[in-house]
C-alpha cells in the first residue's frame, strides 16, 4: 500500500487547514501519479469544462457566453456589452486580419441582422455586397481603341458605334432595378440604363443630343 | 485581342475584355476570349477573335462584320460558371445539376 504524507515547511509559521465541505456524502481526492505543484502548473482552461462563462465542447468548439457552439469560436454578448473587440496599440499595426481560403465568391466577412440575414458581405474576390456598396464601377477610353482604364466587377466593354457603349458585368445583378451613376469630361451628357442583369447601356452625346465618342466616361452601379 | 461580331443592324461591334477580369481567367489568350464570348455574348452569336487595330473611328457607323475562316459561335457557360457569375440561383443550379 502506498502512503500519504503531509509535511510542514521548515521556515513558515502559518497553519495550513484542509477543510471538509458541509456534506453527508463520502468523497475522495485522487492525486496524480507525478509531481504537481498546485497553482502555477494548473491549466487555467481545461477542455473538460462546462461553465457558463466559457465552454469547450467535445468537438473543440469554444463558446463564450453561450451554452453551445455552432462556430469554432462563438462569443455571445448579453445586455449592453460589446461582444468582441480587437485592439491595436501600434498606429502602423494591422488590427485584425480575416483570411479566406480561396479567391472566389465566398464570404470572408458577413454582418447579419437579428433574423440572421446578411446585410454586408465581403467576398474573397474583393467585392463588398450590401445596399450601400457599389456593385461595379468603371472608367474607360471611348475613343480610338476603346479600353477600360480601370474597373471593378466589369468583364468587358462593348463598342456598338459612335458614342454607343455597353458595359458587361462580371457578376450579374439580382434584378434590373439597379441604379447607374455616370460622368464624363468632354461631352454634353450621357444616357444610361440597365439592359439586363449583366449589361448596361452607357452612351455619350454631344450638345445636339447626337451620339459622340468620349475619352473618359465613368460609371458607378448600385443595386441588389 | 478583342471579339468582333455583327449587331442586329449589321454594324460591327467590338467587345474588349477588362484587364482585371482577364487576369482571373486561366488558359491561353484565345481560351480566355472564348470564355468571355460565352459569358458576355448571347448564345449562338457568330464572332471572331482578332488583334486587328480598330482605332480610326471616322466612319464608325460603316464598320461591317464579315465572317472569316476562324469564326466561332458563342455557347452556353457551364452550370458551375453560371452559378459563379450569379446568372442562375443556387436553386436553379441544383435543379439542373441533378
Amino acid at each position: 500500500m502506498s502512503k500519504v504524507k503531509i509535511q510542514g515547511h521548515a521556515s513558515g509559521t502559518g497553519v495550513l487547514t484542509i477543510e471538509a465541505p458541509n456534506t453527508n456524502d463520502d468523497s475522495t481526492i485522487t492525486l496524480p501519479d507525478g509531481d504537481v505543484t498546485l497553482g502555477a502548473a494548473t491549466p487555467s482552461i481545461d477542455d473538460n469544462g462546462n461553465a457558463t462563462a466559457m465552454t469547450i465542447d467535445s468537438t473543440e468548439q469554444i463558446s463564450i457566453g453561450a451554452a453551445s457552439g455552432g462556430a469554432r469560436l462563438l462569443v455571445a454578448a448579453t445586455g449592453n456589452e460589446t461582444g468582441f473587440q480587437v485592439e491595436s496599440s501600434v498606429a502602423a499595426e494591422t488590427t485584425a486580419v480575416l483570411k479566406g481560403g480561396g479567391t472566389g465568391a465566398v464570404s470572408v466577412l458577413e454582418c447579419r441582422d437579428s433574423s440572421n440575414s446578411a446585410v454586408l458581405k465581403v467576398y474573397q474576390d474583393g467585392r463588398g455586397l450590401s445596399q450601400f456598396t457599389a456593385k461595379a464601377w468603371c472608367n474607360f477610353n471611348g475613343t480610338g481603341t476603346i479600353a477600360f482604364r480601370d474597373s471593378h466587377n466589369c468583364s468587358s466593354l462593348t463598342d456598338n458605334g459612335t458614342g454607343e457603349y455597353r458595359v458587361n458585368l462580371t457578376n450579374a445583378m439580382a434584378n434590373t432595378s439597379y441604379a447607374i451613376l455616370q460622368g464624363q469630361e468632354n461631352r454634353n451628357h450621357m444616357k444610361t440604363e440597365p439592359i439586363s442583369t449583366t449589361q448596361f447601356l452607357c452612351d455619350t452625346l454631344n450638345n445636339s443630343h447626337a451620339n459622340a465618342d468620349s475619352d473618359n466616361p465613368q460609371c458607378l452601379v448600385f443595386g441588389d | 485581342m478583342k471579339i468582333i461580331y455583327a449587331q442586329d443592324n449589321g454594324t460591327l461591334a467590338q467587345l474588349v475584355p477588362a484587364p482585371k477580369f482577364l487576369a482571373t481567367l486561366e488558359g491561353t489568350d484565345e481560351e480566355k476570349l472564348i470564355h468571355i464570348a460565352n459569358k458576355d455574348l448571347p448564345t449562338g452569336t457568330p464572332y471572331e477573335i482578332t488583334d486587328e487595330l480598330l482605332d480610326d473611328r471616322t466612319f464608325r457607323g460603316a464598320w461591317e462584320y464579315v465572317a472569316g475562316a476562324d469564326e466561332k459561335t458563342s455557347e452556353d457557360l457551364s452550370l458551375d460558371d453560371q452559378l459563379k457569375y450569379n446568372k442562375i440561383t443556387q436553386e436553379e443550379y441544383d435543379a439542373n445539376a441533378g
